[in-house]
């Protein structure tokens, strides 16, 4: 047997391998070091930390107290956003509103995420009948607008809180669907998983150790970007009068009490859809930053 | 003549879509592998190299034949794992995609380690993986490395070591050194022969670089199209081959000795694109290409036979010679 010539011995390693240590950024640090990541973490903290305050209590008036006296107040110190007709803070309002939207929103996501995630899983790695079945659904429920599709539901099942999350979440299943089949069907033929059948691995530790955490990242993505369209949808719904039923406060519900009052008292339109705006707009920003933070090839500099 | 490790016998592959013509990858493949011996596997691009190797580690079924690892058919498992992972492993061609992104080094090892209770606790995987480098010669600050943050050669040297974590009896090397710079190559064709050395490996390896091929392996099989053609012992297939693409393979090696006599058919290798998909013509599958073709070579498709002692070739004019004078040069130069 013959041995070819070779530069280094081959006990020795060559010169390219001894490089200065690896420095790696941590996951953080890699989401805040683009500007629409940062920009992203930002609003997105600021909204949330702001509901979740309201939702504890926190909020500068009773949401729910009724001023006669004050009604229709431009925004002034006592009333960062002015007052509504009843003379309500529009503040307390917008914030207990934004945390009802949160709730809504998360719920459905979550729905979405792992309804979604399960079956895009499991249509690009099972064989060809349990995927031909999940994707004609899934092409079923695509063809139906999602925001009409969620009018149909809460029509029939009625308002309420969980009604709403239900009716944004499936629709939304089929975009987790799409998102996770594709990755799967690639990683299921990748060298990795191929090695790992060869090294005996089970086919559930191939799932859950190799493609679950190589796909983790496209779901976290596309959950950011969902939470905003939620958010969104949410407010569609309660604008058409088709969210939760008051006293609880929300956001689509005060801009359509406002569409009538705006021109007279422009605040009360502003304020509860600059607060849409910023946690729609935060969301889609995180959503992009996290892109490019989960590749972990992103992360070595 | 050893323990025979692995045998496959009259294997065939068909691949069947559903749009477009069957395709068939192997078309009756017979080989057999003794422990701690090299079988060189050699062809060109689409001859079927890799489907062989996906059959002999169990990830594909055959169509037909059968593929043996010490006596025992190897078939793909239903959903559960591997029995044949003890004792047969795969190095991929691409050593990046083999590995999984998200898992160090480290992780990567002591994870076939842990499926296969090699090793209990976590420090004693951890002792194992930096012992798996060092045998691939890489230093324990790998361990914490990722993919990534790896060079091509010591990325197919971590893989190598993965594979080895097992203690298999038999390598299939399935191109380990096409996707690497040429001055790593030598490196890990290095570390391929002191393996085999000191753990007393069998090795299938398979390249469509006879020049690669040749530095390890014992016995060699040239394949064309699905089925081989020449098949023996390295040196007498290298230096007589009785097979005219073996001729055309060997001729297409460079060869830094002037002194050297080096055949040459009429036509360089590769002069005619080699049919990928669909049937090759009738009769011998190389006669479009060959520069020795005859009649009989459109009509007749030549079998297998060993016209020479332990030396097998599939070709009606090496046949011929042979027989006539076994003493004279099967393709004259």
């Amino acid at each position: 047997m013959s041995v070819l010539d070779t530069t280094a011995p081959a006990g020795a390693p060559p010169a390219a391998e001894v490089g200065e240590p690896v420095r790696r950024r941590s996951f953080g640090r890699a989401l805040v070091a683009t500007g629409r990541g940062r920009a992203g973490c930002i609003l997105v903290g600021v909204v949330v930390v702001a509901a979740i305050a309201a939702a504890l209590g926190g909020t500068p008036y009773n949401p729910q107290f009724q001023n006669p006296l004050a009604g229709l107040k431009a925004p002034s110190l006592a009333h960062p956003f002015g007052t509504d007709q009843f003379g309500r803070d529009l503040l307390s309002l917008v914030l207990q509103g934004l945390w009802v939207s949160l709730e809504i929103a998360a719920l459905a996501v979550a729905i979405a995420g792992v309804v979604g995630t399960v079956g895009g899983i499991a249509a690009g790695f099972f064989g060809r009948w349990t995927s031909t079945v999940i994707m004609r659904v899934t092409d079923m429920l695509f063809a139906i607008p999602a925001i009409l599709f969620a009018l149909a539901i809460v029509a029939a099942l009625g308002p309420g809180w969980l009604n709403s999350a239900l009716a944004i979440g499936i629709g939304y299943v089929p975009i987790f669907v799409r998102v996770v089949r594709g990755p799967v069907l690639s990683l299921r033929e990748s060298g990795y998983v191929r090695a790992g059948r060869v090294l005996g691995f089970s086919r559930w530790r191939l799932l859950a150790r190799h493609i679950l955490p190589n796909v983790a990242g496209a779901v976290a993505v596309q959950a950011s970007l969902a939470l905003s369209w939620s958010i969104l949808a949410e407010a569609s719904l309660s604008f058409l009068g088709l969210g939760p039923p008051p006293p609880t406060a929300s956001l689509g519900e005060m801009v359509s009490q406002a569409s009538s009052l705006a021109g007279t008292a422009w605040w009360t339109l502003a304020a509860p859809s600059v607060a849409i705006v910023v946690a729609v707009i935060g969301f889609n920003l995180l959503g992009d930053g996290l892109r490019d933070a989960v590749d972990p090839r992103a992360r070595t500099r | 003549m050893g323990e025979v490790i692995l045998r496959a016998s009259q294997v065939t592959k068909e691949y069947r879509s559903r749009r477009g013509p069957l395709v068939r990858a192997l078309r009756g493949v017979s080989i057999a592998v003794e422990a701690g011996r090299t079988l060189g596997i050699v062809g060109e691009s689409g001859c079927g190299k890799s489907t062989l190797a996906r059959l002999l580690v169990g990830l594909e079924p055959a169509t037909s034949g059968t593929v043996e690892l010490l006596g025992r058919p190897v078939a793909p498992p239903r959903g559960g794992r591997s029995p044949f992972a003890r004792t047969v492993q795969l190095v991929f061609q691409d050593p990046f995609s083999s590995l999984d992104p998200r898992l160090t080094v480290v992780s990567a090892l002591a994870e076939v380690l842990k499926v296969h209770g090699l090793a209990t606790s976590r420090e004693a995987r951890r002792a194992r993986a930096a012992a798996l480098l060092e045998m691939v010669a890489l230093g324990p600050r790998f361990l914490d490395r990722y993919p990534h943050e790896l060079s091509g050669g010591q990325a197919q040297r971590v893989a190598i070591a993965r594979a080895l974590a097992v203690e298999p009896r038999l390598l299939v090397l399935d191109e380990p050194t096409s996707a690497l710079d040429v001055s790593v190559r030598a490196e890990v064709m290095n570390l391929l022969v002191r393996l085999q050395d000191e753990l007393g490996l069998s090795y299938v390896f398979i390249s469509h670089d006879l020049a690669m091929v040749r530095h390890l392996s014992d016995e060699i099989a040239v394949m064309y199209l699905g089925a081989v053609v020449e098949q023996g012992p390295y040196g007498p297939v290298l230096e007589s081959s009785l097979h005219p693409y073996t001729a055309a393979l060997a001729a297409a090696v460079p060869v830094p000795d002037t002194t050297r006599h080096v055949h040459r058919d009429g036509r360089p290798p590769g002069s005619e694109a080699p049919p990928l998909t669909g049937e090759p013509p009738a009769g011998c599958p190389y006669h479009p290409r060959c520069a020795l073709a005859e009649p009989v070579c459109t009509t007749v498709r030549p079998t297998l036979d060993e016209l020479l002692p332990g030396h097998l070739a599939a070709c009606h004019v090496a046949a011929r010679r042979v027989a006539v004078a076994p003493g004279a040069p099967p393709v004259p130069g």
